[in-house]
């Protein structure tokens, strides 16, 4: 099964269990940096593992990280799969 | 004098660094399976086969030109502007090369003697990789060593190759990161410092950082996956989906909450009910060794009497008070040890990031925070991941009022005393209310001095860990000897000094018997007043010697109420050898006890009359001084309040001091007022409730008078707040 997509969608509004590639982010230069060396930069894939209310387990390139609800909001992701 | 080499040990957060130095340095700094258990550096002085050189365990950092670093990073930053590090030892997790390669780039370009470390080798084999290190040698110019630091695998390995980059100092042959092609560096000594020139005479630093970055993090790329090839999935794949269903649970927020609170609870068990099972022995132990033995000893080659009561009934009765501890803190030091190490600690963090949002700190405070369970001063040091200034002090103002590990020492000396039926039930309502005290500060400072949001949230979810039995056994135990050795020699010295004020009587002659008439209880009985509206009465001033022994160290506090209110001796009757024997005997006689407390944790079913007496026997302080405390407290509310005084007070010098030093001197001033002053009122104010009847005009006078001190001390923090001169008092960084 499998589904995709060309709109960009906020990570807080994706969907768990599927895999995504960061396509934009709005936050400042400093922390787009470090999103960048945990996996979670412009145009790399990802898994979203779990979506809660106070943030999300995303499966990186470079291992699991936890994101909190802040910043879910301002990452947005685009191509949607579910995974297999 | 000769300096010696500086090689300094420099990595990713949580790449294993620390496990590293102390495996090389035969040490026991503190170690963790999280992002960010070092937060400042540390040294040890190595020598072999004639080469020295001081080792340095520098903070984790992702990149050394990331465009903002929080404290601990900078601590890496200022080592290496100081120029003075003669070899690099850059640490990978070999189970994440990608992440790591990216800082490896940067260390290259400082040229400098260089190692590179593969370290956890042996979760890079469990993963089902292979990394071919010639490769990686021959793509950065620098020696490939594997180690498993948990371990010790491949640490011969690495200090020869320390020693080859010390004698070949002068032989720097790395191979750069490639920049983009239009880019011309000018020359500069190292190629750190023309990329630094470069973008400075830049006329967009901003877009050239980022070229910069961007370049150097895709060849990181390319470089990892160069030399690393997977294989052999499937053979990982059964425990890997385990573990992600047990972090889909531990992150959820309700099953995650739950979980915590499970955890919570078992530390507590464990600190609790399964310590008292070897309180016996160790009192009795150290009680038949140090008191009678020494007495015996002494009087065996007729020394004086008052040399007796020196080593005896003081440094004796010190060590046995320092004694009964052991079990408390041992078990609370291994549950920690064991949440740490797992990696536990973050995934609480995640579903803690939810509550501690809404008092405006980030998930990340959340360690430090629980770090206080155990002690406070490194919970202040541990602030210092947190890049938001305000966030960092408010973390540093809740710390102290978790109650720590010391702290429970006296709790369990007054449960037993009074509260023998429900004696988990209220220990964890202390910590609770600490718990909520620290969040009340939170709020309260989030709205009126330290305004502003929190760091946003995102960590690395460590892999599962345990580093096996020896190694937590390990490090539990030099946790306990250092907390033993530190508190030890304080409890010492403040009992010999309260023995001679309680010797002093107020007329100034030696040997005083009637301690009521000494120089202690004059002192004492002048502060004593300030206190009655907590429910201590003029004759229970040696409450009061306790609180102000307690502001040196709180573990001080039961030898100090041990020396005055009782003399604490041995079983007179009994010869050493059978109070040995009984004291081995009180493991099985306690650990039959074990079960009930198993079936009903809480203890909320244990209302025997004379558990008061059982109790007594089980907490490693003479019978005598439960009789005296009860005789001295009116009642247990009295006790209680008392309690909340000792949880919430000014904690103790050593946090002061690092809080100070963290954040400046204002502050732990302010902490040191604020945490005292809402200590009062809390306990004054919980006393005088709960004795309403007996005195309902003073009780409500003072209810009224303590609810409008809270008022105006808000007032002024916000009126304070609105000041524009007072909206940044500055930050004191190390």
């Amino acid at each position: 099964m499998s589904q995709s997509s060309e709109h960009p969608v906020l990570l807080s509004q994706a969907q768990a269990g599927y895999t995504y590639r960061v396509c934009q982010n709005t936050c400042n230069e400093s922390l787009s940096q470090k999103l960048t060396l945990m996996g979670l930069g412009m145009g790399m894939v990802i898994e979203l593992i779990a979506l809660y209310k106070h943030g999300a387990v995303v499966k990186t390139p470079f291992g699991n990280i936890a994101v909190g609800a802040d910043l879910t909001r301002t990452i947005s992701v685009n191509g949607l799969k579910k995974l297999l | 004098m000769t300096k010696l080499s500086k090689v300094a040990l420099i990595g990713n957060p949580n790449s294993g660094k620390t496990t590293l130095f102390n495996a090389l340095a035969g040490q026991n700094k503190k170690t963790g399976n999280w992002a960010g258990v070092t937060v400042t550096e540390s040294k040890a002085k190595l020598i072999r086969n004639n080469t020295q050189f001081t080792l340095v365990d520098l903070p984790g950092i992702y990149g050394l030109s990331l465009a903002e670093l929080s404290q601990d990073e900078l601590v890496v930053k200022q080592a290496i502007d100081q120029h003075d590090i003669d070899v690099y030892v850059n640490v990978l997790n070999a189970d994440n090369l990608e992440r790591g390669l990216f800082l490896t780039t940067e260390v290259l370009d400082l040229d400098m003697p260089t190692v590179l470390v593969l370290n956890m080798d042996d979760e890079r084999a469990a993963s089902g990789k292979t990394i071919d290190s010639n490769k990686l040698q021959s793509m950065t110019g620098c020696p490939v060593i594997s180690t498993t630091a948990v371990k010790s695998h491949g640490i011969t390995a690495l200090f020869d190759a320390i020693e080859t980059a010390l004698k070949q100092a002068d032989k720097v042959e790395h191979k750069h990161s490639d920049l983009p092609a239009d880019i011309d560096l000018p020359t500069a000594e190292t190629r750190a410092e023309a990329i630094k020139a470069y973008v400075k005479s830049s006329e967009h630093v901003v877009n050239e950082s980022k070229r910069l970055f961007d370049a150097r993090f895709q060849q990181a790329i390319d470089m990892a996956h160069a030399v690393t090839q997977k294989t052999d999935q499937s053979r990982i794949k059964g425990p890997r989906n385990q573990l992600s269903r047990i972090d889909q649970w531990l992150t959820s927020p309700l099953t995650g909450s739950l979980a915590f609170m499970l955890v919570m609870y078992l530390m507590f068990f464990f600190a609790i009910n399964v310590a008292n099972v070897f309180i016996d022995f160790f009192d009795i132990a150290t009680g038949a060794l140090f008191i009678d033995g020494t007495k015996q000893l002494l009087s065996s080659v007729n020394a004086p009497d008052w040399l007796g009561v020196v080593l005896g009934d003081g440094i004796g009765a010190g060590i046995q008070t320092v004694s009964t501890f052991i079990p408390v803190i041992g078990f609370l030091f291994l549950f920690l040890t064991i949440l740490e190490e797992s990696g536990y600690m973050v995934r609480a963090a995640f579903v803690m990031n939810n509550w501690l949002q809404r008092i405006g700190l980030s998930g990340k405070a959340f360690v430090p925070l629980i770090v206080s369970f155990g002690c406070n001063v490194p919970a202040v040091m541990a602030t210092r991941q947190l890049t938001s200034r305000h966030e960092r002090i408010i973390t540093t103002l809740m710390a102290p009022f978790m109650s720590c590990g010391a702290r429970l020492s006296v709790y369990a000396l007054f449960v037993a005393a009074f509260f023998t039926e429900h004696a988990a039930l209220i220990v964890l309502s202390l910590y609770l209310i600490g718990i909520a005290v620290a969040i009340a500060t939170g709020l309260l400072m989030r709205k009126t001095i330290l305004p502003g949001k929190p760091d946003p949230f995102v960590i690395e979810l460590p892999k599962w860990r345990f580093p096996g039995i020896k190694y937590i056994l390990k490090s539990t135990w030099f946790k306990l000897r250092g907390f033993i050795v530190d508190a030890g020699k304080i409890i010492l010295v403040i009992v010999l000094i309260l023995q001679l004020f309680s010797s002093v009587g107020r007329d100034f002659t030696w040997g005083n018997e009637d301690v009521d008439e000494s120089m202690l209880a004059a002192g004492s009985q002048l502060a004593t007043p300030l206190f009655a509206p907590i429910g201590i009465d003029e004759d229970n001033w040696p409450a009061v010697v306790g609180l102000f022994t307690g502001l040196l160290a709180k573990e001080v506090m039961v030898g100090s109420l041990d020396a005055i209110y009782s003399k604490n001796t041995g079983d007179g009757d009994a010869t050493i050898g059978e109070q040995l024997q009984d004291a081995l005997q009180s493991i099985p006689d306690n650990a039959a006890g074990l079960a009930d407390a198993l079936i009903d944790p809480l203890g909320l079913s244990l209302t025997e009359i004379d558990a008061v007496e059982n109790m007594a026997e089980n907490q490693g302080v003479s019978s005598q001084l439960f009789g005296i405390l009860q005789e001295k407290f009116h009642d247990s509310w009295a006790a209680y309040a008392y309690l909340l005084l000792v949880l919430l007070y000014f904690p103790c010098v050593t946090v002061i001091a690092t809080i100070a030093k963290e954040t400046g001197k204002q502050w732990a001033v302010f902490s040191a007022l604020y945490s005292t002053g809402i200590a009062y009122l809390i306990a004054s104010c919980f006393y005088q409730l709960v004795s309403f009847n007996s005195q309902p005009l003073f009780a409500g006078l003072w209810l009224s008078g303590c609810a409008l001190v809270l008022v105006i001390f808000y007032q002024a923090l916000k009126r304070h707040a609105n000041k524009p001169t007072n909206k940044a008092i500055p930050l004191n960084i190390q």
